[in-house]
């Protein structure tokens, strides 16, 4: 029973679902108020059909039978066109329903922030958005806009008809109907639960099959299709067993229901036959009466198939929900600044963690670098040379201290205006599907034809786009796969270059690239856009020693910052990966 | 951003339709052909019992009711002539039920057995057919990956099969039980009354028309929408890969804007779809009103007229039944709805099950090898596309180390996909110890390849998980000591729970490094004959890099290596440059040997080394 109650009581959730009904309340609407008329006519058809057995045939009366027999017809005939009515609005409330979410959603998932995305897995926000829409939109169609309407309605009219006829056989359903939905909501909500089990299930297989589709080569290089199958055979076994548990629970109801059906109707035959005999009911009631019978029982399956689907959309409803109602950890502050005046960055006592719990990754950073500085830093894999610059653009906000661009806590302005002004060529870099201009386009949607053209020549990308037949227009697959790494990383550039930013970072984003075309590249930069401030991290002293500032980051703090000479004088750590670099002898005869 | 020829699809949609049914029929009758029976026979025996019903009134009204009230004889002006008193015989009544009860009882278990064995069927089926697909899956060519939206992949798995499930676990059942009810309820129909039967076969006639009329309206509907699903599903698996990339660029609402019209175009899709098939539902059931009403008005007025012989309790009946009758049409019309929605499903997951596999008419196991590879004059195509690669010719005897250098986009990666047979080579020949590998099992070549390419894969799973994934048998102690040999113990002994630290997201925790050398651990552990490496250690800091390195030249020692080389000590080490131009060789040897004939590799090493 306590289970019972908690269901009833969390109805807080459908509440918060149907907000994004939104427009689409006006067919919504409709379509109930359509149902409930159409309901209406329905239900006096067994009514007239008994005045027809017993005005008319009864008393010998043809005129009465056609009076009876005709309004029948005209009641359905208007039923129907109700009930088509109410069909098209349902369908367009619903799918609209369904659109809305989706585009709450995947507008919501924009926002999010790096925080917010490692909070739901990729995997998952896909199905939320998908499976889970699509069952929602389901069940609000079918189960709020017609079934819960309908056979709640047709449950309680045929009752009340039977109890103007006859009280007695009235008090009948009195003892089936009540039980048999308790019975049936139990097995629902026992069935519910195994459901929440089943969507976990369904997130590993998302996640299985994702991961097997972006990594088929390992798995087909390593032979080991048969224990990926074994992985994936493990799920659906796991589905398999609980889809079976539940659905044998749902299966339940249909026998059980059928069983009272059948009951009521021998007892109401019996006892009907016995008052139509005693006078006190006619032959055409006692027929009427066994045709509402089994509409109300057909009413009260219908009401816990209603039930089920609402039930088996709950956790869906949840789990959209969820996501809707994430708290976006990064957002503009109001009346945030809208110009950043110039690429001057100033870092002070910056001290920065990814969760309360963690240790720092970024301790007592104080930097000021110039506008239009060309700046490299470098340090080891895991010294929070990427976190250094994601602040910049908060990706992430720095835990204490404060970052300034323009003289201005980057807090302070509009993300899209910080963001338009600070362009970051990340280190895992994507492309997306469509056409090399699509790609590009990317870092700045107004861009002439003669942008692109200069900021790929000054990023060295034109070489290569030249010579592919279709230029510009070329189709890159999913995440670029098509591409080598060098060709990626210099559309990368490119992309960003077209944004035009006052702050350019490049993060490690030409390692793929020879050292003859990177040099070449930085030279570009300084005629291109010659008063951005350009950052670049690399790996490489080769490619930053004739920086004006070279930044040397270790374990989680700066180590050094100065021009390559002083910091070989001065940074014990500099000096070390540079000797190290000059014995590897890296990178020096491939590409031209 | 997809095209597709979407008329020449609708034109053997129909046929195809036929055929993914034929092949689910296939499944069920392979695995279930006894329970089937059952159910078969469990869904007869519930429609029955139903029917049998339905009789019983006719004989409550004309046996019991009708006699109890006795009969009143009146003349012309009304006047009573005869009176006989009505005898209820309740004995006789009970005895009646009884009978009924008991069809009843059996009815209802029949149906509990029903819904008990297909619940079991359909989720097999669901279960076989989703393992098939993720079976079929690994069987693919790469190239079919190559040009396909993973989320689009993904949404047949899982949505697709869904879809199926739903149509064996309701649908089929539902028009089974349908068909047997419409059987059984038209010679119950018959024997009661054949005149009020016409009647009833005239609305039928009628309903199934308009039935069709709409199905036929909302099919195209849900063709269309399945396939606008699976390009939004496509839309947001990528959007969401590159979300800091959208985010850095402040695109988002370029990006909602893009979103917003493939869910408007799905919206509209799913809006005519469901219209129509909305409609449907309301249709059958004002339909079946109308005929109620029309028999009780045809049968009373039959009642009245002294030639029939239609009783009142057969009217009852009648009544009763046309309900029964009336309710399978609009099932198998509303399941037929949901069949044509789960077969375009099917449609999409027997396309991909009838891809065309991988082929592997290799029969040679080879149990060892030593890692000569030969190729010999090789072309190589992708698909309908010019030569990717022309001629080439080399030989990397056992133990050899093969750099292959060249400018992005030469084929260097080609050449070392080719070796694994990713891709088949259109003409020529490459040879692993003698064999053309295309006569060894792909199994047995892939043994002996290993690869670290530039960006690592690597799964859900513990670290040691992901080390010991060509060998799952491993031992702890032999995954350490890979570890070790690859470099990356030192830095899987700093994690929190050192080998066991769960990696999720494709190593998201991970730098690219520590994957690369968690990519290397693998591979050793694997302990290839032939290794194919791609050198370019991107976005990888000078430690790490040189961990990378170290781990490369343990991994190479005593192998064949094919090695797309980036470093110049590397080069100078190696047995054999092969310098890559355009799809071709154009000169291939020493490092000594390369500079003494003064060619574009000279000029190259001069122009590096300054």
């Amino acid at each position: 029973m306590l289970r019972l109650i908690r269901f009833e009581g969390s109805d807080g959730l459908l509440k918060q679902l149907f907000r994004y009904v939104g427009v689409y309340k006006k067919e919504s609407i409709r379509a109930i108020v359509t149902v409930l008329f159409e309901i209406g006519l329905e239900m006096s058809i067994p009514l007239l059909m008994a005045m027809v057995i017993d005005r008319g045939v009864a008393t010998q009366d043809r005129g009465n039978i056609f009076l009876f027999g005709g309004l029948m017809i005209l009641a359905a005939m208007t039923a129907l066109i109700l009930g088509t009515r109410s069909g098209r609005d349902s369908a367009l409330a619903s799918a609209g329903f369904a659109k809305n979410l989706r585009q709450v959603m995947f507008h919501q998932a924009q926002d999010f922030s790096h925080e917010n995305m490692d909070e739901f897995s990729r995997s998952s926000l896909v199905s939320r958005m998908t499976t889970d829409v699509t069952n929602v939109q389901m069940m609000y169609q079918v189960a709020f806009l017609r079934v819960l309407v309908r056979s709640p309605l047709m449950v309680l009219v045929s009752f009340m008809i039977v109890l103007t006829m006859n009280p007695w056989l009235a008090f009948i359903f009195l003892f089936a109907v009540p039980p048999l939905g308790l019975i049936m909501f139990v097995f629902i909500t026992k069935a519910h639960d195994i459901y929440k089990k089943i969507f976990k299930h369904y997130d590993h297989l998302n996640n299985v099959v994702s991961e097997n589709l972006s990594a088929i080569r390992v798995v087909k290089a390593n032979g080991t299709a048969g224990s990926e199958v074994k992985k994936f055979t493990k799920i659906t076994e796991d589905l398999y067993t609980d889809f079976v548990k539940a659905e044998s629970l749902l299966a339940l109801n249909m026998p059980i229901a059928q069983a009272t059906i059948y009951a009521c109707i021998l007892v109401i035959s019996f006892l009907g036959a016995r008052s139509v005999v005693s006078g006190e009911m006619l032959t055409g009631e006692l027929m009427s009466i066994l045709t509402y019978t089994f509409q109300m029982l057909m009413g009260v399956m219908l009401l816990s198939f209603g039930v089920t689907l609402y039930v088996s959309a709950r956790p869906a409803i949840a789990r959209i929900l969820e996501v809707i109602h994430a708290d976006v950890t990064l957002v503009s502050k109001e009346n945030a600044v809208t110009t950043v005046k110039d690429g001057s960055l100033v870092f002070d006592q910056v001290y920065f963690k990814y969760h309360q719990d963690e240790k720092f990754v970024l301790e007592g950073i104080n930097l000021s670098i110039p506008h239009g500085a060309k700046v490299g830093m470098i340090g080891a894999s895991g010294a929070s040379k990427t976190t250094l610059v994601s602040l910049l653009s908060r990706l992430y906000d720095v835990t204490e201290g404060s970052v300034q661009i323009g003289g201005v806590d980057v807090r302070e302005y509009e993300l899209k205006a910080l963001r338009r002004a600070v362009s970051v060529v990340l280190q895992k870099n994507v492309l997306f599907s469509g056409s090399i201009r699509d790609n590009l386009l990317f870092g700045n949607v107004h861009a002439t034809d003669e942008a692109l053209i200069r900021v790929c020549e000054v990023a060295g990308a034109m070489e290569f786009i030249e010579q592919l037949p279709a230029g510009f227009e070329t189709r890159i697959d999913e995440l670029g796969t098509n591409l080598s790494g060098g060709q990626k990383q210099r559309l990368c550039i490119a992309r960003a270059l077209l944004a035009r930013p006052k702050v350019l970072v490049l993060d490690d984003s030409t390692s793929a690239v020879d050292v003859k075309t990177e040099s070449d590249i930085f030279a570009g930069f300084d005629q291109f856009n010659s008063d951005a401030t350009v950052i670049v991290i690399s790996a490489r002293v080769s490619s930053i020693k004739d920086m004006d500032m070279i930044i040397v980051v270790d374990d989680h703090h700066i180590d050094g910052v100065g021009t390559h000479d002083e910091l070989l004088a001065c940074s014990t750590i500099y000096r070390q990966i540079y000797e190290m670099q000059q014995e590897m002898e890296v990178d020096v005869a491939h590409e031209e | 951003m997809r095209n597709s020829d979407w008329s020449k699809d609708n034109h053997r949609s129909k046929k195809k339709t036929v055929k993914a049914l034929g092949r689910l029929f296939k499944y069920m009758s392979q695995h279930y052909f006894g329970v089937m029976i059952i159910v078969l026979a469990a869904t007869f025996f519930s429609t029955f019992a139903g029917v049998r019903g339905a009789l019983f009134l006719q004989t409550v009204v004309d046996d019991f009711v009708l006699p109890a009230l006795g009969t009143v004889i009146m003349d012309a002006s009304g006047i009573t002539i005869l009176e006989t008193p009505g005898v209820f015989d309740a004995a006789g009544m009970i005895r009646e039920i009884m009978v009924m009860a008991l069809i009843y009882a059996g009815g209802a278990v029949a149906t509990f057995l029903l819904y008990f064995l297909m619940v079991r069927v359909s989720g097999g089926i669901q279960r076989m057919i989703r393992d098939d697909l993720f079976k079929k899956m690994q069987t693919l060519p790469i190239n079919y990956f190559d040009g396909q939206l993973h989320g689009d992949l993904m949404s047949k798995v899982t949505h697709d099969v869904d879809a199926m499930r739903g149509m064996l676990s309701q649908s089929l059942p539902e028009i089974i039980r349908a068909l047997f009810t419409l059987v059984v309820t038209f010679v119950g129909m018959v024997m009661l009354s054949l005149s009020l039967t016409a009647v009833v076969v005239v609305a039928v006639l009628i309903q199934v028309c308009m039935a069709k009329w709409v199905t036929g309206k909302s099919k195209a509907g849900f063709i269309s929408s399945a396939k606008a699903m699976g390009e939004m599903n496509g839309y947001i698996e990528e959007m969401l890969a590159g979300h800091k990339v959208v985010k850095v660029f402040a695109q988002e609402e370029k990006v909602k804007a893009e979103f917003d019209l493939l869910n408007e175009e799905l919206t509209d899709h799913l809006r005519t779809a469901n219209r129509f098939s909305n409609m449907l539902f309301p249709l059958l059931i004002a339909m079946g009103q109308a005929l109620y009403g029309f028999i009780a008005l045809v049968g009373g007025i039959l009642v009245l007229n002294p030639n029939s012989a239609l009783t009142v309790g057969a009217v009852a009946s009648f009544l009763y039944l046309s309900r029964t009758f009336v309710h399978p049409i609009g099932q198998i019309s509303v399941q037929i709805n949901a069949i044509i929605k789960a077969l375009a499903a099917s449609d999409r997951i027997f396309d991909t099950l009838d891809e065309a596999s991988e082929i592997d008419e290799g029969t040679v196991t080879l149990e060892q090898s030593k890692g000569h590879v030969v190729f010999k004059d090789v072309t190589f195509g992708y698909q309908d596309e010019t030569l990717v690669l022309r001629g080439i010719s080399f030989e990397a005897k056992p133990g050899q180390k093969v750099a292959i250098i060249g400018k992005t986009g030469a084929g260097k990666t080609t050449i070392s996909n080719l070796v694994s047979r990713f891709y088949d080579i259109r003409s020529g020949q490459i040879t692993l110890d003698g064999h053309d590998i295309q006569t060894l099992t792909k199994t047995s070549l892939r043994q002996h390849m290993g690869m670290v390419l530039q960006d690592t894969r690597l799964f859900t799973g513990t670290i040691a998980d992901n080390i010991k994934y060509g060998r799952p048998d491993a031992t702890r102690n032999e995954i350490k000591l890979a570890a070790k040999l690859a470099r990356a113990h030192d830095f899987i002994e700093r994690l929190p729970k050192g080998y066991d630290t769960v990696i999720t997201d494709n190593g998201g925790s991970l730098s690219v490094g520590q994957c690369q050398l968690l990519g290397i651990a693998r591979v050793l552990m694997m302990e290839p004959a032939v290794v194919v490496l791609d050198e370019a250690t991107a976005n990888v800091d000078t430690l790490t890099e040189a961990r990378v390195q170290e781990g490369f030249k343990v991994l190479m020692e005593s192998r064949t290596s094919l090695v797309i080389a980036h470093r110049l000590s590397t080069i100078k080490d190696a047995d054999l440059i092969l310098v890559v131009d355009k799809g071709q060789i154009i000169e291939q040897g020493t490092h000594e040997g390369l500079l003494a004939t003064g060619g574009s590799y000279a000029s190259m090493y001069q122009k590096s080394v300054g």
